[in-house]
């Protein structure tokens, strides 16, 4: 009697593992089927757009992104020629007296 | 029901419970691993058309490339030019006022009479003849009208020149110092004045004073 309770018991339990087992597989293939929408969405967009890009459409972001990131580089050349403008003119300052001698002289002596 | 049956069967239910949790678990965590796989491969197929994006509209990009930076470096490269010539007009300014203090005596560091003479000759010189009207401004015109100075610059000019030359000092004009010479014809005319002399020497040696000044 003890013994069949226990086959009982232990043939719910395989069944149990069974489902579990099944879930399982289940799981994994409910993840390999989202990677493929995922992968085949991303590879269908990307055709799209490059499509449209040959024709010259919907470009404007890509184009807006390269002149932000140009913005960027023209404000530093600009920053370089502020400094070297700034360097100049405080070098000038100090030779001034030096070029107004040579000046004077040049007026003089010409 | 003996009590070691009852243990026998709680250790299997346990057993079977733990194993089933161990699998759902590690099905969770292939799941996600795969997801994460997948979200990096589409990222990657995002990028790489991206890329190509970049490729077919290259032209456009390099369009706005040049156009930005070339107008970035036009303006920077004009500021420069801005502040050299203002570096080198300081420095003809500030001569100007040097010569204005040296042709009012101010500036006792040049023999002013001596500078006027020689810009006299130079100027009868270079129109040539031997008839020439002279004009300067009033301070200058009073000097050159006193009979003593009136012969040393005729003798030099005599001496300079040649034969018996013939100056006549004009009525004041507005200048700050120096002179303008012409010939009796007016035909030539000769601007020996300081301001003159100032902007043929920028014409000559600008360069060599942006150099002095740092700003070539």
């Amino acid at each position: 009697m003890e013994v069949d309770r226990v086959i009982s018991i232990s043939e719910r339990l395989q069944d149990l593992l069974k489902n579990a087992e099944k879930e399982a597989d289940d799981i994994v293939a409910r993840a390999h089927e989202q990677v493929e929408r995922m992968v085949s969405k991303a590879k269908v967009e990307a055709e799209k757009k490059i499509q449209l890009a040959r024709l010259g459409q919907d470009i404007d972001e890509y184009l807006r992104e390269e002149e932000e990131k140009v913005k960027k580089e023209a404000e530093k050349i600009l920053k370089e020629f502020r400094n070297r403008s700034e360097t100049s003119k405080r070098t000038a300052e100090e030779r001034l007296q030096q070029a107004v001698e040579l000046i004077v002289n040049e007026a003089v002596m010409e | 029901m003996n009590q070691s049956t009852v243990e026998v069967e709680a250790r299997l239910i346990e057993r079977i419970v733990e194993r089933r949790n161990t699998l759902l678990a590690s099905a969770e965590t292939e799941a996600e691993n795969i997801l994460k796989a997948a979200e990096e491969e589409a990222r990657k197929i995002t990028e790489e058309g991206d890329q190509q994006i970049l490729g077919v509209i290259g032209s456009e990009l390099r369009a706005i490339r040049d156009r930005i930076l070339g107008r970035a470096n036009v303006e920077g490269k004009k500021k420069l030019v801005e502040m050299r010539e203002q570096a080198i007009s300081r420095g003809f300014d500030e001569a100007e006022k040097r010569l204005i203090g040296i042709a009012t005596g101010e500036d006792d560091s040049v023999d002013y009479w001596g500078f006027l003479k020689r810009l006299i000759v130079e100027a009868c010189s270079s129109i040539g003849g031997g008839e020439f009207l002279v004009s300067a401004n009033e301070r200058d015109t009073k000097l050159l009208k006193r009979r003593a100075q009136a012969r040393e610059v005729k003798e030099l000019l005599n001496k300079t020149l040649g034969g018996d030359i013939d100056l006549v000092v004009e009525a004041p004009t507005e200048c700050l110092g120096g002179v303008i010479v012409r010939n009796r014809e007016g035909t030539k005319i000769f601007y020996n004045t300081l301001k003159g002399r100032l902007l043929r020497v920028r014409r000559r040696i600008e360069a060599e004073i942006a150099e002095v000044l740092g700003v070539s």
